[in-house]
């Protein structure tokens, strides 16, 4: 029995950390103590939000953890995924030694000399035979911002390969795309911040409220505070977001670019505009000319409210009042995630939430912005920054650019020519590229995994498991997963608060966690295993970063970054580790000095730092008009002005015909994360939403004979999965919906996924798929939180 | 055992009940009351964060409660437990499954 005075206390302590979070002062006779030896700040692991927190450590181990009251972020909440990470640090699943598969298909715990030497020798093997680009790295939009640079400068610099890529690939590179090609560079114009000045919120293809449940609660609280302001959803399903919409745009999935274009069409044709906004900061264009809005009048005219509706389901009427509150409130904010994004026409929806934005000057002022949800912690920072894609480098620079590549390289110390101007495949090529030795027409022969899992993530699954399992791959991780079952040496990671770094969430905020416990068993971080990697490859003077305390290298990699894009306006040039170790909050790039808070609002004068930036106007050739208040500097064409791109309608790379007659759409549920190898560890997580199911309108469910809880086929042209069926009233008719966190092979709805991808950003459509369904049998119990356990288990 | 420090939302005009229904439970104390009469300041102890959870569903079923949200775990005692081997995180469905493929 735990002792009393202890109880008393831990409960004191607990009730001191909430208070003082909402600012409520406790009783004098209150006597708290701290239950912790120390507090160390960091941040969550899991959503891109990055909320800020801060664990408990007592006696070596990780005991509690907190919200951060000084985030800007989360202001000391934190969501259910939050609180229960420590059962993934002491999970008794956590892999813990080095492990190389042998002849007889079981995996052998080797030492860390061993398993590194092996992977370095099989990777010089490969790059001697099979060339440069036969070893590739596959990232994750999860990993430290320090651990994705050093792989990438390993491999672009060391290995002088672009086969470099990362699951961001596969949820981010519309909204990058579409924010170089509207504003000249990637992510945001304002901040979080913007919520709570915002009048009008329109949300679309992000069900907030589930995906990123702490952003929501600002959202629901300034809408409680503030019942004159609108909120839009616009979305296939009544998703739990729109509990608190004031209108909603049921659409069909895909058909959304239409909407959109027709809010534009009401707007400018009932003068709702803002002509001097346009005039200023804005063109208009095809992506060849610049045209008048007259023009592109003209371009829209078949986007009228009635034939909107016949096309998409969605009521005109509901357009109409959309496109009035957007453009007549005081300030509009837009939020979206994966629903937009992973699209063939990703790219083009971003543009036309953009133009949105861009036609009624709902942007560049307080509570106004075209902003993009992150699926992943550190997608942004991590992967987008450093440039750790196949087309980038550091600094999101194309590493097509010339003057940027000879910059990279000087800066790197290497030869000039290092660098290949080539860019290397995007994700789906490159699994489908990759492939054994005794088939030559797979050219990637050998690949790193780090910090994800595609062989249960990629869509078309049937159609890269074989790449995965007969080529050299080797996976970081932390648990077994479906990826480590296709894989060749399995190397234990560390977690984040047992080995620190930096995360970048979507507002441009970096926030760094210091490293609070020892690893787990032999876990190692990252950037160690990169840098002994590199070592083994007589590549130790490009990562010099190679000893054993973790928060030095990453200090040493963090500096090499901040380097690099010192002069651009992603600049974290005065984010030295000595400052983020004292920020509360973290700070927003661009950040050109240590006398600076950080930017808020980007392309504004007087709160942009870049307008007075010296390096950065001598470096690019910027001139600013000083008689402008917003200037788009990076626009190509040196005009300070933004594309308004004319995007005609396109709809899903596969739509419902008589064979395959619905739509799916997959998404995440609140308890979950990604492919659940973290979450499904986690039994009050695991119980929340144990099994994969399929949402079906009751119409659909009467006419296929199907009842609640019945075992339901799902098939496409290129897979299928049975799972329970959900009636639910909160789709459409003929929209299926199935979340996609479940580790059960029969389960796993990325075998049934389109691996289309968007001709601009190579983003796959995960989201629209056609569909078939039928009962197989009445209901069964499938709750068994099924998880990868046995490093040896099979993939089936 | 596990703790929370966690504020209730209430209506200023249901304060007195919700502060009765709250000292009903035995696993909740009640440290502070904001200025506004909005937020109450409680500790929760509970055997598992399923215990936690099950309290809160219980509290948010009142109508007096607006929402219940946390800012704080302490779960040393869990750690202890799982680190010792005395308690694994359940995973029994699992080997369930695996025997049914098995078979």
């Amino acid at each position: 029995m735990m002792n009393i005075t202890r109880r008393n206390f831990i409960k004191a302590s607990m009730a001191a950390a909430a208070a003082a979070s909402v600012g409520v002062t406790l009783p004098k006779q209150v006597e708290a103590a701290e239950a912790v030896d120390k507090w160390v700040k960091g941040t969550c692991r899991f959503c891109g939000t990055g909320c800020g927190v801060y664990v408990g450590v007592k006696n070596g181990k990780l005991v509690a953890i907190k919200g951060n009251p000084d985030a800007k972020t989360n202001f000391g909440f934190l969501c259910v995924k939050g609180f229960l990470a420590y059962k993934c640090m002491y999970h008794p699943d956590r892999l813990k030694a080095p492990m190389i598969r042998q002849k007889d298909g079981k995996f052998k715990e080797v030492s860390w000399d061993a398993a590194l030497n092996y992977v370095a020798d099989r990777f010089k093997y490969f790059r001697q035979k099979y060339g440069k680009d036969s070893v590739a790295y596959y990232g994750s939009g999860q990993a430290l911002t320090e651990e994705t640079y050093t792989f990438n400068k390993l491999f672009k610099g060391g290995f002088r390969t672009n086969m470099v890529e990362g699951n961001p690939r596969l949820c981010m590179a519309s909204a990058v795309a579409g924010y170089v090609s509207t504003f000249g560079s990637d992510e945001p114009v304002g901040s979080y911040a913007d919520i709570e000045k915002s009048k009008c919120l329109f949300i679309t293809g992000s069900n907030t409220s589930e995906c990123h449940p702490v952003l929501f609660r600002r959202i629901m609280r300034h809408k409680l505070n503030n019942p004159d302001v609108k909120i839009i959803v616009c979305e296939p399903r009544k998703t739990s977001t729109t509990k608190i919409a004031d209108l909603w745009l049921p659409v069909d999935p895909g058909t959304d670019l239409a909407v959109f274009n027709a809010m534009i069409k009401y707007i400018l044709d009932n003068n709702l505009y803002d002509a001097k906004f346009m005039a200023e900061n804005t063109r208009i264009t095809n992506g060849k000319e610049v045209k008048s809005i007259e023009e592109y009048k003209e371009f829209l005219k078949d986007f009228t409210l009635e034939k909107v509706e016949k096309l998409t389901r969605c009521p005109a009427e509901n357009i109409k009042k959309a496109a009035e509150w957007f453009a007549k409130s005081d300030a509009t904010m837009s939020l979206w995630c994966m629903g937009l994004n992973q699209r063939v026409k990703g790219t083009w929806a971003n543009n036309l939430i953009h133009n949105l934005h861009l036609i009624t000057g709902q942007i560049c002022k307080p509570g106004a912005d075209s902003f993009s949800l992150t699926g992943q912690p550190n997608a942004c920072g991590g992967v987008r920054e450093t440039g750790a894609l196949a087309h980038l480098l550091p600094g999101t620079k194309p590493v097509a650019n010339d003057a940027w590549r000879a910059h990279v390289e000087k800066c790197w110390d290497i030869e000039p020519g290092t660098i290949d101007p080539k860019p290397g495949f995007h994700t789906m090529k490159m699994f489908d590229a990759l492939g054994g030795e005794a088939d030559s027409s797979k050219p990637i022969k050998a690949v790193l995994v780090c910090t994800t899992n595609p062989a249960q993530s990629l869509p078309n699954l049937h159609r890269y498991v074989k790449g995965m399992q007969d080529s050299f791959m080797v996976v970081l991780d932390i648990f077994p997963t479906r990826t480590t079952q296709l894989a060749d040496v399995v190397l234990p990671a560390a977690f984040i608060y047992e080995k620190g770094g930096v995360y970048g969430c979507s507002e441009r905020r970096s926030q760094l966690t210091e490293k609070a416990v020892e690893p787990v068993g032999q876990a190692k971080a990252d950037i160690w295993i990169a840098a002994q990697l590199a070592k083994r490859m007589g590549m130790e003077k490009l990562i010099p970063w190679n000893g054993d305390d973790t928060m030095k290298m990453n200090e040493m990699a963090w500096d090499d970054y901040r380097n690099i894009t010192k002069d651009t306006d992603h600049t974290f040039a005065g984010a030295p580790y000595s400052r983020l170790k004292k920020e509360k909050a973290g700070l927003q790039w661009p950040c050109p000095s240590v006398d600076k808070p950080g930017t808020v609002r980007r392309y504004v004068r007087g709160e942009d730092p870049m307008f007075e930036h010296a390096g950065f106007k001598a470096k690019f050739g910027h001139n600013f008009d000083p008689a402008r208040k917003v200037n788009f500097y990076n626009d190509a064409k040196k005009e300070g002005k933004a594309n308004i791109f004319m995007r005609p309608y396109a709809g899903a790379a596969e739509v419902p015909d008589a064979d395959y007659p619905f739509y799916l759409t997959t998404g995440r549920v609140i308890e979950q994360w990604h492919t659940g190898t973290m979450t499904m560890r986690i039994p009050e997580i695991a119980r929340a939403h144990s099994n994969a199911y399929v949402e079906i309108h009751p119409d659909d469910a009467k006419k296929a004979g199907i009842t609640a809880g019945d075992m339901v086929e799902i098939a496409s042209k290129r897979g299928k999965c049975v799972m329970p069926a959900h009636i639910v009233t909160g789709t459409l008719p003929g929209v299926l919906f199935v979340p996609w966190h479940d580790q059960a092979f029969i389960r796993m709805i990325n075998f049934v996924c389109n691996d289309a991808v968007d001709e601009v950003s190579f983003e796959p459509e995960f989201k629209i798929a056609a569909v078939k369904i039928k009962k197989v049998s009445g209901p069964k119990n499938v709750a068994e939180k099924f998880i990868i356990r046995d490093i040896n288990s099979k993939y089936s | 055992m596990i703790f929370s420090g966690s504020v209730v939302y209430v209506n200023p005009e249901n304060l007195s009940r919700a502060k009765e229904i709250l000292k009903f439970s035995d696993n909740i104390d009640v440290f502070a009351v904001s200025d506004d009469k909005t937020q109450i300041i409680i500790a929760i102890e509970a055997d598992s964060e399923e215990h936690i959870q099950k309290i809160c569903a219980d509290l948010r079923g009142f109508p007096e409660i607006l929402e219940v949200a946390h800012h704080i775990f302490h779960f040393e005692d869990e750690v202890e437990e799982i680190l010792a081997g005395n308690k694994v995180p359940s995973l029994d469905g699992f080997f369930k499954s695996k025997k049914r493929e098995e078979r």
